[in-house]
């Protein structure tokens, strides 16, 4: 997958701005503050339908203007592929190759992207919300109807949530939580069962990657706990019975006690968990061996890689794994978009464009 | 919107009608400068919602819209007396009827449980209902295909099947013209559980 253009019309700071890129390794360089995540973010704005930074899109539009355009031209499977999108008075529009479209998940996971920004270091010692997000994202990715189950599932659970807050009795309150309880099964255990097999192919990946990265001294583990099951049937199993037997005790709480949205990808190294012991460098080449892991199973899926965007990565990263990164690049031809700050040491890349108050120069 | 460059009425009169459903500020504008500039479209359309509102009321049997009480569907002898069909919306009856191919009667349920609105059975038809089922055989669920369509289907489902009533529920999976690709797995997998032999 690649693109090979990309313009931007009253999105950000940039009033309207095109750039062409070069199928490997894109640099933009430019002092802070002056839109070079803001190209990242509309990349991943025209492909995810959303932005990564923001909820609401009013605020991705130009100060004084009312709306915003982005157009992307793409290559996937050897054929153009246009993605034209606007946004204007709360709505938007997408286009792709000129038929509208209606719903997102009739063309996200078309062209598929991994970004990679010092945001998701926070991954390994933060809480268990951004994992599950990261392993979300990464499904979505690949099956565009797992959007729809994870909305349907977090409608049920808001149901059911107000219903134990609600004033009703008890009784009343057991015969309608049945109700909501039967469809967080089946929604929930999809949920479970599509995660459980993302992790297994995930973890097979990043050993690997991991191993690699750090000379095979260290051994990268994970697996997906869900409600302290490990074993996909036994968490089904386990998931329906306790919506069963824990119903007095959410009643008692008025709080939701039990389901995915409260399972965790556990990740350890040499066997002891990472987000409590994993040291500030052992993150980093965690996070790197996810991401990695990421665009190697995007490949095995789509047998094409993905746009990888890495957003003020490099300085963050050491020598050495900067050197692996940027040669995992180069040996399977990613096309790559990095961010840059000035006088930096610039890796050797196919286009540089300098970027200076929401203006785009390409320089090589 | 800044409300007062308008004078009161004016006002008045754009809040209301951008409180209706799907309009929002800046229809309701348009919409009240129209019927200020057309005096007659406003006076019929005055006098239409006024009539409206007086003459139609619900219907004692099966709770739909209606000018004469029981509606014309309820009181029709040629429709099929032993099967109900349940629906959200008196506008469902419309959709249904359209089609002209259910014989039997209908029951509006005037919404569906959703406790984040605070409606429970008590505040649907649900009582209505449970009055009407002598020599009922099957009851429909034709529900909206949404989680709190579901979960009603479900709750009725449960107080109907113990009086010995075939509760059934209309097909859902893929609308006719749709796309199998991008269904979402939902859709796909009841399609599949629903799937008939040809």
């Amino acid at each position: 997958m690649k693109i090979e253009m990309f313009t931007l019309k009253n999105f950000r700071n940039y009033e309207n701005e095109s750039l062409t890129l070069a199928p490997g390794t894109n640099i933009l360089v430019g002092s802070n503050g002056q839109g070079k995540t803001n190209i990242l973010e509309g990349i991943y704005y025209l492909l995810n339908g959303k932005s990564y930074r923001v909820q609401r899109e009013t605020e991705l539009i130009r100060w004084g203007e009312h709306a915003f355009d982005l157009i992307g031209h793409f290559t996937a499977q050897k054929r153009p592929l246009v993605i034209n999108s606007h946004y204007e008075e709360r709505r938007k529009m997408v286009e792709v190759n000129g038929i509208p479209i209606r719903k997102l998940s009739e063309y996200i996971g078309t062209i598929n992207l991994i970004s990679f920004s010092p945001d998701d270091l926070t991954m390994v010692k933060g809480g268990p919300t951004e994992r599950r997000r990261f392993l979300d994202r990464h499904i979505a990715q690949i099956r565009p109807g797992y959007v729809g189950v994870l909305n349907q599932y977090n409608k049920v659970l808001n149901q059911k949530g107000a219903l134990l807050k609600s004033p009703l009795g008890e009784k009343e309150k057991k015969t309608q939580l049945t109700l909501w309880n039967a469809q967080l099964t089946e929604l929930g255990g999809r949920i479970i069962r599509a995660r459980f097999e993302f992790v297994e192919e995930l973890q097979q990946k990043a050993k690997t990657i991991y191993a690699d990265i750090s000379s095979n001294h260290e051994q990268l583990g994970m697996f997906y706990s869900s409600l302290g099951k490990n074993d996909l049937e036994q968490a089904l199993r386990n998931f329906s019975c306790l919506l069963e037997t824990k119903m007095d005790d959410e009643i008692e709480r008025q709080s939701i006690q039990v389901g995915p949205h409260r399972d965790d990808l556990i990740l350890f190294l040499q066997g002891k968990s990472a987000r409590l012991y994993a040291s500030q460098g052992q993150q980093r080449t965690i996070v790197l061996s996810l991401k990695l892991s990421q665009v190697e199973l995007i490949r095995d899926d789509k047998a094409e890689y993905p746009l990888l965007l890495l957003d003020d990565v490099l300085s963050e990263l050491d020598q050495f794994r900067r050197s692996f990164l940027l040669e995992f690049i180069r040996s399977y031809s990613i096309q790559t978009l990095l961010t840059m700050t000035n006088g930096e040491n610039l890796p050797p890349g196919q286009a540089m464009f300098e970027i200076e108050k929401g203006s785009i120069r390409r320089q090589s | 919107m800044n409300f007062l460059q308008y004078p009161r009425p004016l006002a008045d009169l754009i809040v209301a009608l951008s409180r209706l459903p799907g309009i929002g500020p800046k229809t309701a504008g348009r919409l009240a400068f129209y019927l200020l500039q057309q005096p007659e479209a406003a006076e019929s359309l005055a006098q239409a919602i006024r009539e409206a509102k007086d003459t139609i009321s619900q219907c004692s049997i099966c709770c739909n819209f209606t000018d004469v009480d029981p509606c014309g569907i309820c009181e029709n002898p040629s429709r099929d007396q032993s099967i109900l069909c349940v629906v959200e919306q008196p506008r469902d009856v419309a959709a249904l009827e359209k089609t002209r191919e259910f014989k039997g009667l209908y029951h509006v349920l005037h919404g569906c449980l959703s406790p984040m609105e605070g409606i429970g059975p008590d505040q649907l038809k649900v009582q209505e209902l449970l009055r009407r089922l002598e020599g009922v055989r099957e009851v429909v669920m034709a529900l909206n295909p949404t989680v709190e369509g579901e979960a009603t289907s479900l709750y009725l489902a449960k107080l109907l099947k113990p009086l010995g009533i075939m509760v059934t529920r209309i097909a859902h999976g893929l609308p006719v013209g749709g796309d199998l690709e991008y269904a979402d797995e939902v859709t796909i997998a009841r399609a599949l559980e629903g799937r008939r032999q040809l």
